[in-house]
């Protein structure tokens, strides 16, 4: 009985693993680096996990995983509320359809397909916050950010790939 | 009984497949809706957001602490490199910070002088509270800090927040423990300002870029690179004369200002207590009246 509470209580950490990693990920995102670089154009870690977990295992990362992990992000974030839930509510709406086109591919499709599937996001979210101030945010820093986000794209999505490999690739 | 059961369990397989559709549209809705809740400024949204707030922050700050540990470390042994000319630079500063101090002491005691002579009423003393820089946030759309106050009843919304040599930022969010900071550069950020020689006014406004720009300026004032800016006083927000940065680009369109401190390189903000009234309390109590 004992060992079956445990084995339970087991697989249910197992599941949440892939949610709890991306919000390490994304506190870890906000580290203060004294760095000109990291203060105007950070990453955006939390849709690059979510990019990642809906392809490779999308059983563990649902809409809820998605939703929590906005939540999240928005909480930390000092943009309007429900912002970031937006924008990775639109990346997973984009991954799960696309989903046949990029599960089993090659890295470098990988990041192909969150080179193209990023801007819509960020399009959204830009488009967004042009609205609530009431005045268009300027796209330079935009471009910035994004080309940021790409570039740290292997690295984030390595660190997902141990973890996926690990401790989430028997069950 | 069975047949039962099974209508059921038939009518609860619908009832979740139907919310299983329609999920996505929903949860879209939810993001829309909490925005324009956000928007509103509502104080029950202030509260929760506060205590959310708290609780995200706090896990924020415990996951943070060994990256920041190693990096405070990784800081260090650095920094032991350029100890000698450190040294060497402090106490050639410091040399000059005593003739200065002793200067400064003299115009005081002129000052109190003086305004005993005038009868002038002395604004009301600001108070000072430090916090240590937790997390930061640097990206197209927002520009902020979130510092730790420890439980420090002082620190309000929309007080003025303060770097090592001038104007950072100001209070945004107040939970128990943490608070949420809006950098000048954030487009939240709009401090009424004045160039400190010619007393040319504006107001200093983030754009989410890197600087931040003094917009509402008379079109036949004159303002000059080089010209140092400090807070105007205006508004009755932020006290007069604090300094905020010096203007690195005039053209027709924007007059770029150039902040005192490096925003990138905040580790420990004062928030200065201005005596303000609390905005929650206002609005609570603009709510009770209606």
């Amino acid at each position: 009985m004992k060992e079956n509470w445990q084995e339970n209580a087991l697989n249910h950490f197992y599941a949440l693993m892939p949610l709890l990693f991306s919000v390490v990920l994304v506190a870890l995102s906000y580290l203060p680096l004294k760095s000109s670089l990291a203060n105007n154009a950070r990453p955006d870690i939390g849709l690059m996990c979510v990019y990642f977990w809906l392809i490779y295992r999308p059983d563990l990362f649902n809409l809820c995983s998605v939703c929590f992990l906005g939540i999240f992000v928005d909480i930390v974030s000092s943009t309007p509320f429900g912002n970031y839930l937006f924008s990775m509510l639109v990346m997973c709406l984009l991954v799960t359809n696309l989903v046949k086109y990029l599960n089993g591919r090659i890295f470098v499709v990988l990041w192909v397909g969150i080179a193209v599937l990023m801007p819509i996001c960020f399009f959204v979210q830009w488009l967004l916050l042009s609205v609530y101030y009431a005045e268009p945010l300027p796209v330079l820093p935009l471009i910035f950010s994004y080309l940021v986000s790409l570039a740290f794209y292997p690295i984030v999505g390595g660190i997902n790939a141990v973890i996926l490999n690990v401790f989430l690739q028997d069950d | 009984m069975v047949k039962r059961e099974r209508e059921n369990f038939l009518h609860f397989s619908q009832l979740r497949l139907t919310i299983k559709k329609f999920a996505p549209i929903l949860a879209f809705v939810v993001a829309f809706v909490f925005m324009l809740l956000s928007k509103s400024e509502n104080i029950l949204i202030e509260k929760t957001s506060g205590v959310a707030n708290e609780v995200v922050s706090s896990v924020v700050d415990v996951l943070v602490l060994p990256a920041s540990t190693m990096l405070k470390g990784y800081n260090y042994l650095r920094s032991l490199q350029k100890i000698d000319l450190e040294n060497q630079k402090l106490r050639e500063e410091n040399r000059r910070l005593l003739v200065a101090n002793a200067k400064n002491r003299a115009l005081e005691i002129e000052n109190k002088m003086l305004s005993q002579l005038l009868n002038y009423a002395v604004p009301p003393e600001a108070t000072f509270v430090t916090a240590k820089v937790v997390a930061e946030e640097g990206s197209a759309f927002a520009h902020s800090l979130i510092v730790y106050i420890a439980g420090n009843p002082n620190v309000r919304k929309g007080q003025v927040v303060l770097g090592q040599k001038g104007v950072v930022g100001r209070v945004e969010k107040v939970s128990h423990n943490y608070a949420k900071i809006f950098l000048v550069n954030d487009i939240n950020s709009k401090i009424p300002v004045m160039v400190e020689t010619t007393r040319v006014r504006g107001v200093l406004s983030g754009e989410n870029d890197i600087l931040p720009k003094m917009i509402f300026v008379s079109q036949d004032a004159i303002v000059n690179i080089g010209d140092n800016i400090v807070t105007s006083g205006i508004g009755g927000v932020f006290p007069s004369g604090i300094p905020v940065g010096t203007v690195t680009a005039v053209n027709k369109k924007n007059i770029v200002v150039k902040p005192w401190d490096n925003l990138s390189n905040l580790e420990y903000v004062q928030i200065i207590d201005y005596q303000l009234p609390d905005p929650t309390t206002e609005l609570a109590e603009e709510e009770n009246i209606l």
